[in-house]
């Protein structure tokens, strides 16, 4: 008989401390629930990052990132990406709001009900917009979103609880060459304004580490708030789910010792990154598998296009927050020119310290490289300076195709246990006609300029897919309300559950459904008198 | 004790220092100087050109002369001299960033 090191009940265990778990949290502690929180990381506050200047995490289960096998582009140039798929999570208190950058747009109504593109299958949610409606408006209330509440993608509720940022030039220069209507105020927790203790967007385009605490976290914006009503048992990775009679009986982890501890609960809810949510059900023997589970995995890839010679000055770098247009004439996927949905950031993703390791300075090194080829021979700071404010970037979320051969797997245990990734995924099969229509396109609004494919990245660091939401079993892991189709008390809340991708960000759709979890869940108990 | 020396050493001498001066010495425009020139630097910002060994400063020098489709590693040694934010932008003739102490001067405000 096996013996653990602890042994902890609960009425609701909740597993991972991102945004989904965290605000399921709340949400559920308003229902009168008691709450066990596991987190696989340390309990590391926003100094302490800052501090070693990273989300790394000490434990040895929380090795990231991981470098896994992908595919060259399949058009343009290829970067110091090259055949690399970055699968780069942040394993610690908070989770991936630490290292995001800080965007929520809602997905377009239509994309929750969308047919397949050729030979992929159908992207029909077994939820509505309108059932997600009134859980995204709370959701952009309780993270402070700013955003234009006039200035809308679509028609609906839009009450966002901050004003937008200001639109950069680069922006404007967008909305004089294709239109005012082709850029919206992006919808951010990047605050517009002081909220609380957190100070307003400092602009720095480092919000993969915010250098003042000010991006809206999980862990700066809905833990402070529950910290002291939930049980938070950190340093302890999930390894298996141990089911009987068609329920979870019991969760093992395993703490940077080896020894073992066992949690009960009520009811569990698996809460993790979208890969390791369904790496976690993959590895436990319990747990039925059904023949959707670790396939249909999905990640935007990026299209990276610079524009030059606008004749505009639109002075990249300038701008109130890293980002604060979109560009939105490709969100709605009715464009007769292009095959999907995409969305795109006016950014400089040349400035940004993020794009980082792999992205940073692919404009600026092309702007370099045009002005050293000046045939002139004109001054080098005059030409540099004349391409570079006449130039706009463009960073292109294409949506994916839920395709069964894109697949997510484990493909090894370490010692410590933690589970490997092996990805069996590659660029859509349209991204290089994607690529030949867009700048077919935008090149014929910038006739006297330039437009050039600089780069593409494959993944936006977006997880999606891999247990997917359906109505029926055959199709799909979880039903509309999140359950796993074969056991009635396990639930999945986790980017791993969208049956399709929009080209929006996914994190303000996760953030909806954990508040409807909640109430799902824990229905509100009258007030005691 | 005085150095013997004839007339055929004696021009042979001062032939071999002219031609090692002519060889090996700086010329007139060292890379140090020329580099801020072609590259359009101010004063304040010719120390720009440390981010350079001497190697790669006549390496770019000569690049800049030349001009053309650059190499790969041209515009390597460029972004080493004016790749960071707080050169680029004044570079291309921004106001200067609000603070260059905090990671927060990044963007510029309006």
């Amino acid at each position: 008989m096996a013996s653990f090191a602890s042994e902890t009940s609960a009425d609701l265990c909740i597993l991972g401390s991102g945004i989904a778990g965290m605000m399921l949290a709340e949400r559920a502690l308003a229902g009168g629930r008691h709450v066990l929180m596991l987190e696989r990381g340390t309990e590391m506050t926003a100094a302490e990052r800052l501090k070693q200047r990273s989300h790394n995490d000490p434990l040895p289960f929380n090795k990231a990132p991981h470098r896994l096998p992908h595919q060259l582009p399949p058009r343009g140039p290829v970067t110091r990406w090259g055949r690399d798929y970055v699968f780069s999570p942040v394993y610690n208190l908070g989770g991936c709001t630490n290292h995001f950058f800080g965007n929520v747009p809602r997905f377009h109504p239509s994309h929750f009900d969308l047919p397949a593109v050729g030979a992929g299958i159908a992207r029909r949610w077994p939820i509505s917009y309108e059932t997600l409606e009134p859980y995204y408006l709370q959701a952009e209330q309780r993270l402070s979103v700013a955003g234009s509440s006039t200035r809308r993608l679509f028609p609906g509720r839009f009450e966002y609880p901050l004003p937008p940022h200001r639109l950069s030039p680069s922006d404007r220069a967008c909305q004089t060459i294709f239109g005012h209507d082709s850029v919206i105020e992006v919808p951010t927790v990047r605050p517009s304004q002081p909220v609380g203790q957190r100070p307003a967007c400092c602009a720095s385009d480092q919000c993969h580490l915010c250098p003042i605490d000010s991006k809206g976290t999980a862990l700066n914006s809905i833990y402070p708030a529950i910290r002291n009503r939930i049980t938070l048992r950190s340093g302890l990775l999930a390894d298996s789910v141990q089911c009987r009679n068609g329920r979870v009986d019991a969760i093992t982890a395993r703490d940077a010792q080896g020894r073992s501890h066992l949690v009960r609960a009520r009811q569990f809810v698996v809460a993790c990154n979208g890969v390791d949510s369904c790496l976690l059900l993959q590895r436990s023997p319990d747990v039925p598998k059904p023949a959707s589970l670790g396939r249909y995995f999905m990640d935007h890839s990026i299209i990276q296009l610079g524009i030059y010679d606008i004749g505009i000055d639109a002075k990249p770098g300038y701008g109130d927050s890293a980002q604060t247009g979109m560009f939105v004439p490709f969100f709605e996927r009715t464009a007769p020119e292009l095959p999907v949905s995409m969305l795109a950031e006016i950014r400089s993703g040349s400035l940004s310290e993020i794009g980082g390791a792999l992205m940073r300075d692919i404009m600026l090194r092309d702007v370099l490289g045009q002005a050293f080829a000046d045939p002139d021979g004109a001054p080098m700071r005059r030409r540099v300076r004349e391409i570079w404010r006449s130039t706009l970037d463009l960073w292109f979320l294409v949506e994916p195709q839920p395709d069964p051969s894109h697949t997510l797997a484990i493909d090894r245990i370490e010692p410590s246990g933690q589970a490997i990734p092996k990805v069996a995924i590659g660029y859509p099969a349209y991204f290089a006609e994607c690529v030949e229509r867009l700048t077919g396109w935008l090149q014929r609004h910038v006739p006297r300029g330039q437009v050039k494919h600089l780069g593409s990245i494959p993944t936006a660091f977006h997880w999606l897919g891999t247990t997917r939401m359906s109505a029926s079993p055959a199709d799909g892991c979880v039903d509309s309300t999140l359950r796993y189709h074969d056991l009635e008390n396990l639930y999945v809340l986790s980017t791993s559950v969208f049956p399709s991708a929009s080209s929006a960000n996914p994190t303000l759709t996760l953030a909806a459904l954990a508040l409807r979890l909640g109430d799902h869940l824990a229905p509100a108990v009258p007030a005691r008198h | 004790m005085p150095l013997e020396i004839d007339r055929r050493g004696f021009c042979a001498l001062l032939a071999g220092g002219l031609a090692a001066g002519a060889g090996c010495s700086e010329p007139a425009d060292p890379a140090a100087t020329a580099l801020p020139r072609l590259l359009g630097l101010a004063p304040s910002e010719a120390n720009w050109i440390a981010a350079l060994t001497e190697h790669e400063q006549q390496q770019l020098r000569e690049a800049l002369v030349r001009r053309g489709d650059p190499s790969a590693q041209t515009i390597d040694l460029l972004m080493k001299v004016l790749g960071r934010r707080e050169r680029l932008f004044p570079y291309v003739g921004y106001p200067p960033l609000p603070n260059r102490v905090t990671a927060c001067d990044g963007l510029l405000r309006e």
